[in-house]
């Protein structure tokens, strides 16, 4: 998966289609990063086009991990389908959300 | 006269084959001229059908198969989703709590929840040993 570490914060880039089948890689690679130590963290919704309740699930699933890790988790560029879905979910209360990579980076380094 | 289209694809039940199913779907929506927000909700309606179907309606080592079957008429749209598993009526599952912080919602039991709020009706039967789900939005 694409990423980028900036000021200390891991911003991994979320995949276009966000379902069942490419929940699992991201769950995976997310993990991953929280068990050997990533402790800030920004999902970047740019390319997303479309998510499911499986994405949903690893969102939650990732930052509930990192919670008691001590971390922070921060979302960003979420385009209207995308943001529909997490209105829908009653998820948006759940995380914060930022408009660009930069006001999320700015806000949790 | 009916101006009902039909198509239908079956595939065997296995993840790998969620995408393709749900292509099927949005291509002959596309082609029948639905607006983008139509195909964005019936998107994740079928997705979320076709994910609860690949991922437990067989047994673990014994897949079985996936029908869909998209009806396009001139006022609505239907998609079924059949497969020949264990009984299951999704219709059944319990709401959500989305009043729940984090640390206390349940990981998963969003899917059919989705699929009510982004379609105009779900039908479900149990009919010659197949679960068929139906979803049904309006033009």
């Amino acid at each position: 998966m694409k990423t980028n570490k900036i000021d200390g914060v891991l911003v991994v880039e979320m995949v276009p289609r966000f379902d069942a089948y490419s929940a699992k890689e991201v769950e995976a690679f997310l993990q991953e990063e929280v068990s050997s130590g990533t402790d800030k963290l920004v999902c970047d919704f740019s390319p997303t086009e479309y998510i499911s309740s499986a994405g949903l699930r690893v969102l939650l699933a990732v930052a509930k991990a990192l919670k008691k890790a001590g971390g922070t988790i921060a979302l960003c560029s979420l385009g209207s389908p995308v943001r529909e879905v997490f209105e829908t979910a009653g998820f948006t209360p759940l995380f914060p959300i930022y408009g660009d990579e930069k006001e999320a980076v700015a806000a949790i380094k | 006269m009916d101006q009902t289209r039909e198509n239908t694809i079956r595939l065997p039940a296995r993840i790998e084959n969620l995408e393709r199913l749900v292509d099927f779907v949005l291509s002959a929506l596309r082609q029948a001229g639905a607006g983008e927000k139509i195909v964005a909700d019936l998107h994740l309606a079928v997705d979320e059908a076709c994910t609860n179907c690949v991922s437990y309606a067989y047994p673990e080592g014994e897949p079985g198969e996936i029908e869909l079957t998209c009806r396009i008429g001139p006022n609505k749209f239907e998609i079924s989703i059949r497969d020949w598993g264990r009984p299951f009526n999704p219709l059944k599952t319990p709401p959500p709590d989305l009043d729940l912080d984090l640390e206390d919602r349940p990981i998963g039991g969003l899917g059919v929840f989705l699929m009510k709020k982004f379609t105009d009706r779900l039908e479900y039967r149990r009919e010659a040993k197949a679960n068929i789900l139906t979803i049904i939005k309006r033009r």
